[in-house]
């Protein structure tokens, strides 16, 4: 593999490419942008002749059934934003103590008991 | 001086409070002698932003109109988780933060336009602060650009874009001493500022308090309300102190309501509310003089024509106490009352309506700082001073 890549076997964009750090996360949305839970999608359908029934019918059922979803959704996103801001909440003050203990490493937190070991 | 108001939205029969300012800025700079264009879009609407108006030189009482088309349609679904979160008390990323900015009628060719009247003008004079128009039309050139910012106390001004324009303008104009003091305490760092103010135009002594009250009807002790009837502006709180001082203190209150679209009431709410709709100044006045008092409870405020308003017949407000903006006018003026909850607001409502000595006080001490404070003269005389001052030397 070394000698083939030496000799130029492989194009230089696609070593490029495959030497790319791998980040897993790239992409994703901060979960602030994602509290909303949207009961009503976007309907479409792929069938290209009877597709506009399709999608007319799904439409009559969604409208059927959003007093049952639309308030799950509501409360999903109720949720979503409590326990988010908690989160925030618990960040922070994470940032506050390590901000404190790495301004006097020396100094016991307030509060906690002398060491006394034997 | 020649100037260009560069603003969001800009047409007969736009509501809002930023709107109405630039408005009456603009129109009385122009009969000073000032050249006094407005630059804007074609939207009328600020949630839909959609091109509503046509392009091109237009005129809008007296004053010269640009409108440029929005160039970035809003993307609703976007726009609605992110308000979610906004709304939720969550703080959204900052490259949301511009895309949120992106799509509050963002128009590429209004871009154009500022960079190239730019030199051709005296100042460029942005308002109010949280729009595309002002977020990213102050960045063409900040050193032409001064900013009208018309802020309060909300999620936007922390936007860490909105916040770099700010500082990068030449300098702010303020409208109130509060807002001046809200600024300074959410973003460090403010480029030189003036404070304005804004005017109102002092009605005769005499408005036809009783011809009002028999107009719409209005019987026993009155308090009025005049503005948007949304929850933004704490509508819901002001209609909940009236029903509570009929169903639990049993005293017969009636609130006017003044303002566009429909007032969204609970039923609770429905027998102690009186729906005036859009009236005209003076009928407004009229109804605001037989109030006991005029209750705003709103927390974004950076001026409040309302509180001059209430103030310029002699009639008292009632503020929450935690708008810096109103209840500071309350403390310097005189003039009002500030509350902190449902429970103040009805024993505030009750007092000025069992002592009138009282009423009568605070609404004489309101007007006399209306007469001495709050006219057009004075502000226009500030206003220029302040372009003078802040940006002296012509570029080009």
């Amino acid at each position: 593999m070394e000698a083939k890549r030496a000799a130029g076997a492989y194009p230089t964009a696609l070593l490029e490419r495959l030497h790319t750090e791998f980040h897993p996360d790239e992409g994703l949305e901060p979960p602030e942008v994602l509290v909303l839970v949207q009961s009503a999608r976007p309907l479409r359908s792929i069938h290209p002749v009877v597709g506009g029934v399709i999608v007319f019918g799904k439409r009559v059922v969604r409208r059927l059934l959003a007093w049952y979803v639309a308030p799950i959704a509501q409360d999903q996103t109720r949720f979503n934003l409590a326990i988010l801001r908690e989160l925030r909440a618990l960040e922070q003050r994470v940032a506050r103590l390590e901000e404190r203990a790495a301004s006097s490493p020396e100094e016991p937190e307030k509060g906690s008991r002398p060491r006394t070991g034997t | 001086m020649k100037l260009a108001f560069v603003v969001p939205r800009f047409a007969a029969g736009v509501l809002g409070g930023a709107e109405y300012h630039v408005g009456q800025l603009a129109g009385r700079l122009r009969r000073r002698g000032h050249d006094v264009t407005v630059l804007t879009t074609c939207a009328i609407d600020h949630y839909t932003w959609e091109n509503a108006l046509p392009p091109g030189p237009d005129t809008v009482d007296g004053i010269p109109v640009r409108r440029y088309p929005v160039t970035v349609a809003r993307d609703r679904s976007l726009m609605a988780r992110l308000q979610t979160a906004i709304d939720g008390g969550l703080t959204i990323p900052p490259a949301h933060q511009e895309e949120w900015v992106r799509n509050t009628g963002h128009s590429e060719p209004l871009l154009d336009a500022i960079a190239a009247v730019a030199d051709r003008v005296d100042a460029l004079v942005f308002a109010p602060y949280l729009f595309a128009s002002t977020v990213l039309g102050a960045r063409v050139r900040p050193d032409r650009s001064l900013i009208q910012p018309l802020l309060h106390d909300e999620a936007y001004a922390r936007f860490t874009c909105v916040q770099e324009t700010l500082r990068s303008a030449a300098g702010l104009l303020w409208i109130s001493s509060g807002e001046r003091q809200v600024a300074g305490r959410l973003i460090p760092g403010l480029p030189p500022g003036r404070l304005v103010g804004a005017g109102i135009e002092l009605p005769a002594e005499y408005v036809d308090r009783q011809g009002a009250r028999r107009r719409h009807g209005l019987e026993g002790t009155v308090v009025s309300y005049a503005g948007r009837r949304e929850e933004a502006k704490n509508f819901p709180l002001v209609a909940e102190a009236v029903t509570a001082a009929n169903l639990g203190w049993r005293q017969r209150v009636t609130l006017a309501a003044m303002g566009a679209g429909p007032a969204v009431l609970p039923p609770a709410a429905r027998p102690f509310v009186r729906d005036l709709g859009v009236l005209d100044d003076d009928d407004k006045l009229g109804v605001f003089a037989a109030s006991t008092a005029v209750v705003n409870l709103s927390l974004a405020e950076s001026f409040s024509y309302v509180v001059m308003e209430a103030w310029s017949v002699g009639t008292p407000v009632i503020v929450h106490a935690g708008c810096e903006v109103t209840s500071r006018h309350c403390r310097e003026a005189g003039g009002g009352l500030w509350v902190r909850n449902v429970e103040e607001a009805v024993e505030a409502i009750l007092r000025l309506a069992a002592d009138h000595a009282l009423r009568d006080r605070l609404g004489a001490a309101g007007r006399r700082h209306v007469i001495q404070h709050v006219s057009w003269d004075a502000t226009l005389d500030r206003f220029e001073t302040a372009v003078a001052e802040l940006l002296p030397v012509r570029a080009g």
